[in-house]
């Protein structure tokens, strides 16, 4: 049963000032938006056609020969390279140069300042507001099969400076998840309870939390990816449920981490229960701008 | 057909005051109903039944703002529902509300000197009065209307995820409050 005090708290809410009511009754109520039969249906029939369509050109066009998919293999440590003349560029990364530094916890400090509303104004900004702040779009060009867009993917807070105008916290982020729930979370996995997929953080002004890594800050390696530093890191992330006399998870999962600045932005990608290769194909998609990844074990 | 008419109509033991209201005011009390319980068909029977106490109740009362006085018999009733069927029947709306809200309750230091009920509606009605309108607006449509996250994160054109960091800033801060005024719930 919940907590007596929560619904102390719930029932004293029902009886505040009527004026505080009446700021929300005269708001307009947001309709449910639930897709029609014929809409989800018709939605799927285009999905379907465009699969189709899909299956149809791939069959009439040339399938890539061997020569052209070797040529853009590089197999040398640390060596990646693309092919500048090519329409669509394939960049190779072999995994056997890139470090997974242990993490030991994530966002170590991750609370959030208060920013006095004298002081400060918080503001919203649009899909078009992030990209002239950004001056790019921060959808990375590659994002791994099955994983979806989160809802308002592209929009953002901000706090900006009263007194000039600064902005003084512009941290974005996105997500990209297997499964949403109705309220735009992200679904936990049915035998995992853990989240599958991807989130991106991006901040001009620096990501305030960090991760935590097991070694000592000067010791954690990075990898290098078109000449840009990236640090990776990895945790076996416990899930559970947990055993109620040993405490013992039910198991664990991958969660890794990459972080690095890339045009004057700051990037983090959280990505749990994916592969590691994974994560570094959308890494690598963000510092080339391309999507035709391969990454070699 | 405004407030007074309607309730005029209870006043003259005149059914037709429940159609009116259904009329006028149906779709905010199913909203609020839907939102808590998230059952249909017990949204439903909160209705009826907030139709009923308003025939009951209508006279002698007589609410000055009669969306508001619907709008709190309905939140009285499905809280009612929620405690008589939680056992049997989850009901994520109000589940997911009280999750959220419970994140604003301190430690109970001294149970001997828990805050009468009067008094945190009191001590509610400062906080919110002290909170900026669009941050008082948002808690309100998502403590009391029960407003969806996806949805508000639609109106305020924002990902669900920022809106969950918001509202998550304004229960720390109810919290915050509610120690500093050293109150036990």
């Amino acid at each position: 049963m919940k907590d007596k005090r929560t619904e102390k708290l719930y029932d004293s809410l029902t009886n505040v000032d009527n004026q505080f009511i009446q700021e929300i009754s005269e708001l307009p109520e947001i309709k449910s938006k639930r897709a029609s039969v014929w809409k989800r249906w018709g939605t799927l029939t285009a999905c379907l056609c465009l699969l189709i369509a899909g299956v149809c050109i791939s069959g009439i066009l040339p399938a890539p020969s061997d020569s052209d998919t070797q040529a853009a293999l590089i197999r040398e440590p640390g060596d990646i390279q693309s092919e500048g003349t090519k329409p669509s560029k394939r960049i190779s990364i072999s995994l056997n140069n890139i470090t997974f530094n242990e993490l030991s916890d994530m966002q170590v400090d991750a609370s959030r300042l208060w920013r006095d509303p004298d002081l400060y104004e918080e503001v919203f900004w649009d899909e078009n507001a992030v990209k002239e702040y950004y001056g790019k779009d921060l959808v990375p060009a590659y994002i791994p099969d099955g994983l979806l867009p989160g809802h308002g993917n592209g929009t953002g807070h901000a706090y900006i400076q009263k007194s000039d105008g600064k902005v003084i916290e512009d941290e974005m982020w996105l997500n990209f998840y297997h499964a949403y729930n109705d309220d735009g979370n992200p679904k936990q996995t049915e035998d995992v309870s853990a989240y599958k997929g991807l989130q991106l953080h991006a901040s001009r002004l620096g990501i305030l939390s960090c991760c935590l890594y097991i070694l000592p800050e000067n010791e954690v390696k990075t990898s290098d990816i078109g000449g840009i530093s990236v640090t990776f890191g990895y945790r076996p992330m416990p899930y559970g449920p947990y055993d109620a006399e040993t405490h013992e998870p039910s198991g664990f999962y991958d969660l890794y981490v990459a972080e690095f600045e890339f045009e004057g932005i700051d990037y983090r990608i959280v990505a749990e229960q994916m592969e590691r290769n994974e994560l570094v194909k959308v890494v690598s998609s963000i510092i080339f701008g391309e999507k035709e990844i391969i990454v070699q074990d | 057909m405004n407030d007074s008419e309607i309730i005029e109509l209870y006043f003259q033991r005149d059914e037709s005051a429940i159609e009116k209201t259904d009329a006028e005011y149906g779709c905010f009390c199913r909203m609020i109903a839907l939102n808590i319980l998230s059952i249909q068909e017990d949204a439903e029977e909160c209705i009826n039944d907030t139709y009923l106490r308003a025939w009951n109740l209508i006279p002698p009362q007589k609410p000055d703002c009669f969306k508001i006085w619907l709008g709190k018999v309905v939140r009285n009733i499905s809280l009612d529902l929620w405690r008589k069927n939680h056992r049997q029947k989850r009901y994520a709306g109000i589940e997911l509300l009280f999750d959220e809200l419970e994140e604003c309750i301190p430690s109970q230091a001294n149970p001997d000197s828990e805050i009468e009920k009067i008094e945190l509606i009191d001590f509610l009605n400062k906080w919110l009065a002290s909170l900026s309108k669009n941050d008082r607006i948002l808690f309100m449509r998502r403590y009391w209307n029960g407003e969806a996250l996806k949805d508000l994160a639609d109106l305020y054109h924002i990902s669900p995820a920022n809106l969950a960091n918001r509202l998550y800033y304004l229960r720390k801060k109810l919290k915050a409050a509610l120690v500093k005024e050293g109150i036990t719930l």
